[in-house]
């Protein structure tokens, strides 16, 4: 028996397209998997494979700076991620529901934080800082109280736009059915609005939170000598050696990362059907 | 109880409303009355300003001018979730994050009503429109048709005293919108409230309303119940729209017998029509004569029985023929122009194996005086 040619948009059966999905990946993952790889690396260069060991795990681990750092991270991503959310949510819903002078305008600059360069953001953010002259040494949460508003300047845009994405498939007469029902503003928002933008809401929040993890140049310029977030202590350490350590932490970030992607996937799948799933049953 | 019967108060009173879109008139001065219990239809084609009348109802939108009273209520400054009327759209606008059982609840949930209370009323409104047991589905795995009923229970549930209906048949498919008609004239026997229907569809409005109003470009041309407009319309729009007709123009030359005689110079003819009313002679005027009034026979054929009280007559010959199966539609050309090709509807009362009429067949028309209604614009 024979397979039958191809079809026209069957490409995963063609050859010269499994050979470029195939070098992406390698482009895309290989560096990943050498991170992972190497942090099992019993081998204080870290350039060539000399064995498995954990011990760097352990090293990172009792590491007080790092894990300080990492500690930081979280609860700046965590903090920036909900502002970010909320004020993405009011933005999206305001340029979709409403009409005013300079819409446009305003429009633009709501996403002009995704589009200028992160060092320009970085130097205007230190340059503002310093303008008003926020304390450098408060206490820790309220410490990280620069970095956290530096984040959400830029995460916030990002929320905004995928929900702004989100509310353009909602049907204006769902909100009218609801008015006509007898819901008031508030509920209208609360019962029909806002579980339509749910899931844009969790995808944003979902991107505000990695983004505010990861973020190095922004933090770099708002961070002072006693909040050193994760990726600015790892490039602190790199300046030294690329040891298994940093290895060992990063692998760490990723695992977060990817756990809390795929969490967010699956409570984001388990409220929408998807669109297949639909017609499955009479 | 039909609307005649009940005659009663009006639950709805429109007095010269306007609302403008931008430059144009969505509704033009519209006066209106709805009795308590009618099936009411807003007719027309599409943006003649209905589905516009029906929003100011159910205060979606807010009048330029003019007023609207339900049941008794200036409804002024009144906004849509205190209204006793509710609405099914035209998307149904199901909520789609919840199940059918807490989308007929929402209504009276909102409302200020209990738990308990909410799921009684809902489970009763869901029953009306035969979905009981459907509560626990979610509205994604329902089909238009349920999707529809769940819109209406979730409207019923509010217990409104007018019930909105935006175009709720026009996306269903033929068979199903027939079903929904007869079920929709059943329901509001049942729930004995008000319906008001928004259709393009004449059809529709025909065969459910009690009374309907015909509206073109926001206005109201007619409100009257199904019959009357088919029979007696008051002007060119309102019998063009509902039904087909034939119209011929002409200035009315002689006036006796409640009758007057037309000389149509388009046809060169002079066409006899019962049932005028006013001052007519020297004035021109339209005759509107529906096709399935209009007998069609052989020129040498006996006349039909009913011959003596027919007086018009025409002859040509037959250039269309539509055959649609419960009746043919015959085009017959009598003289140049539009208004010389005239339709006549024959029913297809036998079985018989040949059209008893062909294209280029000479053909003589007739009529009686009182099947053309004479209209003044």
């Amino acid at each position: 028996m024979t397979r039958a040619a191809p079809g026209p948009l069957e490409y995963t059966r063609r050859a010269w397209m499994r050979l470029a999905l195939l070098s992406v990946f390698v482009f895309l993952y290989a560096p990943i998997a050498t991170l992972v790889a190497f942090s099992f690396n019993d081998s204080r260069r870290n350039i060539v494979w000399r064995g498995f060991t954990t011990k760097y795990y352990e090293k990172a681990m009792a590491n007080e700076g790092l894990i300080e750092a990492f500690a930081n991270s979280l609860a700046i991503a965590l903090a920036s991620t909900v502002v970010a959310t909320v004020l993405g949510a009011i933005a999206a819903y305001t340029l979709w529901r409403f009409r005013f002078p300079l819409k446009p305008l305003y429009e633009g600059t709501v996403a002009l934080p995704i589009v200028i360069p992160e060092i320009c953001m970085g130097v205007a953010m230190l340059a503002f800082f310093a303008r008003i002259g926020w304390p450098n040494d408060l206490p820790w949460p309220l410490g990280l109280g620069r970095i956290t508003i530096a984040h959400v300047s830029f995460c916030f845009p990002f929320v905004a736009v995928v929900a702004r994405a989100r509310l353009s498939s909602f049907n204006p007469e769902m909100e009218e059915a609801a008015r006509d029902l007898g819901a008031g503003d508030w509920a209208v928002l609360r019962d029909v609005v806002i579980p339509h933008m749910r899931p844009g809401l969790v995808a944003g929040a979902l991107l505000a939170f990695t983004l505010s993890l990861d973020d190095f140049v922004i933090t770099f310029f708002t961070s002072g000598p006693e909040t050193v977030t994760f990726p600015v202590k790892v490039y602190s350490m790199v300046r030294f050696s690329v040891t298994p350590e940093v290895n060992a932490a990063s692998t760490v970030l990723i695992a977060i990362t990817v756990a809390v992607t795929a969490a967010a996937l699956w409570v984001q799948n388990r409220q929408a059907p998807a669109p297949g799933r639909r017609e499955a049953r009479p | 109880m039909t609307g005649a019967e009940a005659g009663g108060a009006p639950i709805v009173r429109v007095e010269r409303l306007r609302k403008r879109f931008g430059g144009t008139a969505a509704v033009d001065d519209v006066s209106l009355e709805i009795r308590a219990g009618e099936f009411f239809a807003l007719l027309g084609p599409s943006g003649c300003g209905k589905s516009t009348l029906l929003r100011l109802l159910a205060g979606l939108e807010h009048p330029d001018s003019g007023s609207i009273a339900i049941d008794g209520r200036d409804m002024a400054g009144v906004p849509a979730n205190r209204r006793p009327v509710n609405m099914v759209f035209q998307s149904y606008a199901v909520f789609p994050h919840m199940s059918v059982l807490d989308n007929a609840a929402y209504g009276p949930r909102v409302g200020g009503a209990g738990r308990a209370e909410a799921r009684a009323r809902a489970e009763e409104a869901l029953e009306l429109v035969n979905l009981a047991g459907y509560g626990s589905r979610s509205p994604d795995r329902l089909s238009g048709g349920e999707r529809q009923r769940v819109a209406l229970a979730r409207a019923l549930a509010r217990r409104p005293r007018v019930l909105l209906l935006d175009e709720p048949l026009s996306a269903l498919d033929a068979r199903l919108r027939e079903r929904m008609r007869l079920e929709l004239v059943r329901l509001r026997e049942t729930v004995g409230i008000t319906f008001v229907i928004v259709t393009h569809d004449q059809e529709e409005a025909l065969s459910m309303a009690d009374r309907a109003a015909v509206m073109n470009e926001g206005r109201i041309r007619q409100t009257a119940p199904p019959a009357e407009l088919y029979e007696h319309p008051a002007d060119r729009f309102v019998a063009g729209f509902i039904g087909s007709v034939n119209l011929f123009s002409g200035i009315v030359r002689a006036v006796g017998d409640g009758g007057v005689a037309v000389d149509a110079p388009a046809i060169g003819a002079r066409i006899e029509a019962a049932g005028a009313r006013g001052p007519l002679l020297g004035r021109p005027v339209w005759i509107a004569v529906r096709p399935e009034k209009i007998a069609i026979a052989r020129p040498g054929d006996a006349p039909p029985e009913r011959a003596p009280g027919r007086r018009n007559r025409l002859s040509g010959a037959v250039e269309e023929v539509s055959y649609l199966g419960g009746v043919s539609v015959y085009g017959v050309r009598v003289a140049e122009g539009a208004e010389g090709l005239v339709r006549a509807a024959r029913a297809n009362a036998e079985r018989a194996p040949s059209r008893p009429f062909a294209r280029g067949d000479r053909v003589t028309l007739h009529w009686p005086a009182e099947a053309g209604a004479v209209l003044e614009s």
